[in-house]
């Protein structure tokens, strides 16, 4: 795993987003978001709902302003662009929404989803299409007679593959996967988890993976981000992160997650946050966990964590976390 | 806290759901096809399975909340202390709902009224069954508030749901659950709109609850995580039919048939080692309008033999581990064609080569 890093973050990353910032008035929903992803990197991005996951992913697709900070696909600031050179780097990144059937027009039939981005950027030729469509539908597993088929005639799994599909259709660098499976039953997850998998390893994607658990993004993610109140709090390699977690927040994401197994699951020592999150218009002083914090309150609640804000810190090769307590 | 070593189905339960049968649409789709199920008093029950198989509509039609135009319950009995509610008059039903049996729902947003405060919401079942004083009914309100873990009540029974959190109105379900001391609770998919660290407070809650109020409770739900920390007994269900049943230590130690190896395999479980690619069940649960004549999970099974095909199999004890382990599987029942997965290590690699390949077709 070390060797793994070292050459990751020596490579020039494919996407470098620092210190973001997306404001909506009072709400900070983005408060000073910096990671980078490598090429043929998948990054997951956890947290609970209205931890900023979503703004994150679509202040970097650039269809939210922020309010500071870059986001650099291949070098290039995404901010300083517009018109024709803007579109021509949009099409580098797609995203895959949650709710796969929303997420397709109900009036029409799969291949034409499949052929619209096609279509959009230029692609006349009627042969090219129709065997691009082909590909495309063999590329994540969907027979050829669901070509005809509209949205509402297929299953919720099936569309997530069109959705795939149709982010695939351009050949993007990288893709946003916006909890792509959190409406799927698991047993069914697992189905399209093993699609993207693939897919990355033979197209050599890059993925920011968003999820709202740590059980989702454990096997398909080489280093994972946890996300609270807008603000990331700790960033590690995948095994590190689930065998040494640091930071509080984590630590209670981890242990919330029930395992199947009645024995462990009675033996589990659980670390319930109390109450529940602060509004992200009014966030704490200081510590963005400070409020709810099970490592604070043993620690007979030191005024520090009201007093500054943790920076992300490196604590050991490529382990950051945000905490002035946490250690190993 | 669970109890641990195994339950055995109650001889005298609570509810006992006998041969029930609900349809939908004058017949055509068979939502539960025959359930058997048994809750004892103050006994949990876990009721597992994927999205489509029947689970909310068999847990509706005990408390007779589908739209009656279009359903049909029965044929079956739904014996609660030994009476059938089916037999009941609307009116009768009306003095079960609550008093003695209640449900929770996923969605606590659809289930509250938006324009009444969640105090006269938590009172509307006392208001109906009991004659209680103003401060008497306010002392109430207040207890159960507290109950359920709600700060301020006094100043938050006066709130509308749309003022409290996603984890706050479940909690408010679950005081308006409570109000009228019910002896058997329902629970459908009560955490699955919940984040984790949520779903953890809530559960911990019904725990304890359960505990010092001696309630029963079915715990619906498809995560058998849930099912590992909060059941005494698990009845699974696929296509609208129980395909095993069994004590929770031994379902889960040992599982008869593959449908219940295919929901473990694919359940996630953060302590084990990270894998390349995960196991999902190939396919997806057939529509019930028009389910598979054979075994119903035949056409995903990768264990399947000529015989799952051609016959459906009864639930039929498990042969290793006695009678109140009993699965829906010919794999595992001693008969002409049958038997060849008694005692397979369900985590040993298939040798079966599947006869019925028609998994193929992706969900
Ligand atoms: N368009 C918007 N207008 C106002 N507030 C928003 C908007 N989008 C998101 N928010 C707020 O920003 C915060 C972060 O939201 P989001 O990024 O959707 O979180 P997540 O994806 O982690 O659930 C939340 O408080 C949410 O209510
Ligand atoms: N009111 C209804 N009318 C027609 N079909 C219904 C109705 N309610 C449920 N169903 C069907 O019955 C089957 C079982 O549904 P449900 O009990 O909700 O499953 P589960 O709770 O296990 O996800 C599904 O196929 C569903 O479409
Ligand atoms: S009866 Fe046959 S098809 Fe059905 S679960 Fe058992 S082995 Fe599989
Ligand atoms: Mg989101
Ligand atoms: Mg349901």
């Amino acid at each position: 795993m070390p060797d793994t890093l070292k050459v990751q973050e020596k490579a020039q990353p494919l996407l470098k987003v620092t210190d973001l910032a997306v404001r909506f008035g009072e709400v900070r929903a983005v408060d000073g978001v910096s990671f980078t992803i490598a090429p043929g990197e998948t990054l997951g991005l956890v947290g609970e709902s209205g931890s900023g996951k979503s703004t994150v992913g679509r202040a970097i697709l650039q269809l939210v302003r922020s309010s500071g900070g870059t986001v650099e696909l291949d070098g290039t600031d995404l901010g300083a662009l517009n018109g024709e050179r803007l579109r021509t780097m949009r099409r580098k990144m797609q995203v895959v929404f949650q709710d796969p059937r929303g997420s397709l027009d109900p009036r029409m039939r799969i291949s034409a989803i499949l052929a619209e981005p096609l279509v959009i950027h230029g692609l006349r030729d009627k042969t090219a299409m129709a065997d691009r469509v082909r590909d495309l539908m063999r590329l994540v597993g969907l027979h050829d007679d669901m070509a005809d088929r509209f949205p509402h005639q297929i299953s919720g799994g099936q569309a997530q593959r069109v959705a795939i599909g149709r982010a695939l259709a351009l050949e993007p660098a990288l893709i946003v996967a916006d909890e792509p499976v959190s409406s799927l039953d698991v047993s069914i997850q697992a189905q399209v988890m093993n699609l993207l998998a693939d897919l990355r390893a033979s197209l050599g994607l890059s993925m920011l993976f968003i999820a709202h658990d740590l059980a989702v993004v454990r096997h398909i993610s080489d280093r994972i981000a946890v996300m609270y109140l807008g603000q990331i709090v700790e960033l590690a390699p995948r095994d590190r992160i689930y065998a040494k977690p640091l930071h509080p927040y984590t630590r209670s994401l981890l242990s919330a997650v029930p395992v199947p197994d009645p024995a462990r699951e009675r033996a589990r020592k659980r670390i319930i946050l109390e109450g529940d999150p602060p509004s992200p218009d009014n966030p704490p002083p200081g510590c963005p966990l400070s409020s709810r914090c099970a490592l604070r309150r043993e620690l007979g609640d030191p005024a520090e964590c009201e007093k500054r804000r943790p920076a992300l810190t490196e604590t050991a090769l490529g382990h950051h976390v945000a905490c002035h307590f946490a250690r190993e | 806290m669970t109890v641990s070593g195994p339950a055995r189905s109650p001889d005298r339960p609570l509810l006992h759901l006998d041969d029930l049968h609900t349809s939908f649409a004058q017949g055509a789709i068979v939502a539960v096809e025959g359930i058997d199920l048994r809750v004892g008093a103050g006994e949990s029950v876990g009721l597992v399975g994927e999205s489509g198989c029947g689970k909310s509509a068999a847990a509706k039609s005990i408390l007779r909340l589908h739209d009656p135009r279009n359903t049909r319950i029965g044929p079956g009995r739904i014996l609660f202390e030994g009476r059938d509610l089916l037999q009941l008059s609307d009116e009768g039903m009306r003095k079960i709902r609550g008093r003695e049996i209640a449900m929770i729902f996923q969605d606590p947003m659809t289930a509250l009224d938006p324009v009444m405060t969640v105090g006269d919401q938590i009172a509307e079942c006392l208001d109906a069954h009991e004659r209680l004083s103003a401060t008497a009914r306010k002392a109430r309100i207040l207890e159960l508030m507290k109950l359920v873990g709600i700060p301020s009540p006094a100043t938050r029974m006066r709130c509308y749901p749309h003022q409290f959190s996603g984890g706050m109105r479940q909690r408010i379900m679950i005081a308006i659950a409570l109000s009228c001391r019910p002896k058997l609770i329902l629970a459908d998919e009560i955490t699955t709109a919940l984040d984790v660290t949520l779903q953890a407070q809530v559960l911990e809650l019904i725990r304890s609850l359960r505990d010092s109020m001696q309630l029963a409770t079915i715990m619906i739900t498809h995560d058998l995580g849930v099912v590992a920390g909060m059941t005494d007994r698990v009845y699974v269900m696929y296509a609208g039919q129980i395909v095993e049943t069994a004590a929770t230590d031994d379902l889960f130690a040992r599982p008869a048939m593959p449908y219940t190896w295919g929901l473990l395999r694919s359940a996630p479980d953060l302590e084990a080692p990270v894998v390349e690619r995960m196991v999902p069940i190939e396919g997806m649960p057939p529509s019930l309008a028009d389910p598979p004549s054979g075994c119903r999970f035949a056409p995903r099974c990768p264990y399947g033999r000529e015989i799952c095909e051609r016959a459906a199999p009864p639930l039929a004890p498990n042969p290793v581990s006695g009678p109140e382990h009993a699965a829906r599987c010919w794999g595992t029942q001693q008969v002409k064609g049958g038997g060849w997965l008694i005692g397979h290590d369900w985590r040993a690699p298939n040798s079966d080569t599947p006869t019925s390949g028609k998994a193929g077709t992706n969900a």
